[in-house]
């Protein structure tokens, strides 16, 4: 190449070559560039081929998409592309779309909720603003070909050109929801309907059940009232009239000898007549119940079960718990009587034991046990139409209309136990209603809450004590879960129980006469290694545990304990 | 290609053709094309330049391919930034840049129409 200044001639061979690169490299005729350093690859032309095929192919799906896409730019999302879907979902040509923006007021837009559409919540809008996509945002828009309001759910998408911060597009994508909203609507509506009907229907079985149990209480009362008035009519009518027939039988033995045999014979009916009314007249209100309370009532049905069915009925009363409704006391009262009587008849025992406690939430808690065949709880569940079955149906529900409740343990050949509770307050008298929460963890027996017997921890209290045996007896025969099998006064009488009963659980009184509590646990342990022996002294003395927990006793407490403790050992011994 | 024609090869593209033609001592036209290996442009060159040798020039030609992807010092040498290039050196002097695709351009840029 020649150097210094170029000649005119060569400039504008120069630049006629300079403008045949140039044409070259617009025309896409050019395959390389070539530099000093490198040959540079151009393939300016296959780039436009793939995106001409790209634009092609994107051109296609676009117009073939089922669901509607709108692009719309900043700042007031106007649109500036449509697809056929969105045109037809939108009732309106892409010439009218694009152009509009969502603030106009042809969509007629509305929230999902029926609301007028806030521009500020516009999904698109929100998109551009923030950066961040926005999904399943539904709303309402009006339709002019089908005249009608669509219901679309929309996917807002920002765009954003490589390196820039803030999106220069948000693709809308949009789905016609509008059968489904229809459906939901209706759905909703009809569940609403349905609530409010649910609801009517509700207060409607609670009134109901609050006039039956008014119904049921004044029911009680009525038979109270009738019982009363029977009792009066056979005390001031009948038996005055039988008592004056036996006065004037007495006339006719005076005044005539031949009528004597007759006389007598129709005085001794009338004189059993008289007694058996006595009898009927007490039995339908007892005086003592009437006049002296339930505690006292109670003790003269234990009497009477004695005296009339050799029954024996081993009380343990507390005449300070004495319910203020009379309704609720001759209502107990005709509960245990009629649970005494099952007795009497199914338990194949002539013993049983009624106790009566405080419970909770100010409730009366009387608890009616034997030790006699018992019945598998299942029984209840099947059968209701027995007489026994009903019959404790009835006690429940009866129960269930003052607030109080039934609990049954039992199981074949592991006796019975009743507890019934009621409220001690009389809410017909201004005190505030009480229900006696019933315990958890019973099985559903229509509403009477039942234990299976096996379920339950059977305890054996040894103790010289009588009044200390008594106090044990009494709290645990109260405790859910928990079975007093016996009670043992010395250390012989326990070994030998414990052989015989072979309870869970042995409380120990450490110090007993003869053999004790020490050596009375060794030699249980020894021929029943299951049983678990709780020891019970007066006193902590680290020497006396040590002993006992030689012997092999679970645990060791002292009588002066909470008797929460107590129960809470025995319950851990049992499980452990 | 009769037997006359000779070859030679730059640069590695090689040379298709030259000959000795007419009776009357015909115009020999010497090229050079520069092409960048078989890249789609460079491939159009070779052939459209083919074809204008066989229809227009008659064998009196003669002509170097010379492939820049594996020696490019010629190209710079002559001041070829890009290619496909043809450098006409004889009867005159004449570059021409592009596919050759449009054949009026490169007959007028050999004198032959």
């Amino acid at each position: 190449m020649k150097k210094g200044k170029p000649t005119y001639k060569e400039l504008e061979t120069k630049i006629k070559e300079t403008k045949e690169i140039i044409d070259a490299l617009q025309n896409g005729q050019a395959d390389v560039v070539i530099s000093n350093e490198k040959v540079l690859v151009l393939r300016l032309k296959e780039a436009e081929d793939a995106l001409r095929e790209s634009e092609y192919r994107f051109r296609e799906f676009f117009k073939t998409l089922s669901v509607g896409v709108v692009f719309q730019t900043p700042p007031d999302g106007e649109i500036i592309d449509v697809n056929p879907a969105a045109e037809s979902l939108l009732g309106m040509s892409r010439d009218e779309l694009i152009g509009l923006k969502p603030s106009d007021s042809r969509w007629q837009a509305v929230d999902d909720d029926g609301a007028a559409h806030d521009i500020e919540d516009n999904p698109a809008l929100e998109a551009l603003k923030t950066g961040r996509v926005i999904r399943g945002r539904v709303i309402g828009v009006y339709q002019p070909k089908q005249e009608q309001r669509r219901w679309l759910q929309i996917d807002a998408v920002p765009q954003f050109l490589p390196g820039a911060d803030t999106s220069h597009m948000v693709c809308a994508v949009f789905t016609d929801i509008t059968d489904r909203k229809l459906a939901e609507d209706s759905l909703r509506d009809l569940n609403e309907t349905l609530e409010h009907r649910i609801l009517e229907r509700t207060a409607e079985v609670r009134d109901q059940s609050d006039r039956l149990r008014a119904l049921a209480s004044e029911l009680s009362r009525a038979e109270q009232r009738e019982r009363k008035r029977l009792a009066m009519v056979l005390h001031d009518s009948i038996q005055p009239l039988i008592v004056a027939a036996r006065m004037q039988l007495w006339e006719i033995k005076r005044k005539s000898e031949s009528q004597k045999p007759v006389a007598m014979k129709i005085e001794e009916i009338l004189t059993e007549a008289l007694t058996a009314l006595r009898s009927l007249s007490v039995d339908l209100v007892p005086p003592e119940l009437q006049h002296g309370g339930l505690m006292s009532g109670l003790k003269w049905l234990a009497a009477q079960m004695r005296e009339k069915n050799d029954f024996i009925i081993n009380t343990m009363l507390d005449k300070k718990l004495e319910p203020a409704a009379e309704e609720t006391r001759f209502l107990l009262f005709e509960c245990v009587r009629e649970l005494l009587l099952n007795t009497v008849k199914h338990s194949s025992v002539k013993e049983a034991e009624v106790l009566a406690a405080e419970g909770p939430d100010n409730c009366i808690r009387l608890i009616i046990s034997d030790r006699g065949k018992g019945f598998d709880p299942a029984v209840l569940k099947q059968n209701r139409s027995n007489q026994m079955t009903f019959g404790l149906f009835s006690i429940q529900e009866r129960l269930a209309h003052i607030g109080g409740h039934m609990e049954i343990e039992t199981g074949p050949d592991k006796g019975t136990k009743v507890i019934l509770t009621a409220p001690l307050s009389d809410s017909t008298a201004g005190a505030p209603e009480t229900h006696c929460e019933a315990p958890d963890g019973g099985q559903d027996g229509g509403g009477i809450e039942l234990r299976r017997k096996r379920d339950l921890i059977e305890v054996l209290i040894v103790d010289d004590h009588k009044v200390l045996r008594e106090g044990l007896v009494r709290l645990l025969k109260f405790e859910s879960g928990i079975e007093v099998a016996g009670e043992a006064s010395d250390g012989e009488q326990a070994i030998r129980m414990a052989d015989t009963l072979k309870p869970d659980i042995i409380i120990m009184d450490v110090n007993l006469g003869g053999i004790d509590g020490v050596e009375a646990t060794r030699r249980i342990l020894a021929q029943n290694p299951h049983i678990k022996v709780i020891g019970l002294s007066m006193h902590m003395d680290r020497h006396t545990a040590d002993a006992m927990r030689n012997a092999g006793a679970s645990a060791y407490l002292t009588k002066g304990d909470p008797s929460e403790e107590l129960i809470a050992t025995i319950h851990d011994c049992a499980a452990a | 290609m009769d037997n006359s024609e000779r070859t030679e090869k730059r640069g590695g593209g090689g040379v298709f053709e030259t000959s000795a033609g007419a009776s009357s001592k015909p115009v020999q036209y010497r090229m050079r094309l520069f092409v960048a290996g078989d890249e789609p442009n460079s491939t159009l060159a070779r052939k459209n330049l083919k074809d204008i040798c066989e229809s227009e020039l008659k064998g009196n030609y003669s002509l170097d391919i010379i492939d820049v992807f594996e020696d490019y010092a010629p190209a710079l040498d002559e001041n070829i930034l890009v290619t496909p290039a043809l450098v006409i050196d004889h009867p005159k002097k004449m570059k021409i840049f592009g596919n050759l695709q449009d054949k009026s351009k490169a007959l007028s840029a050999l004198g032959v129409k």
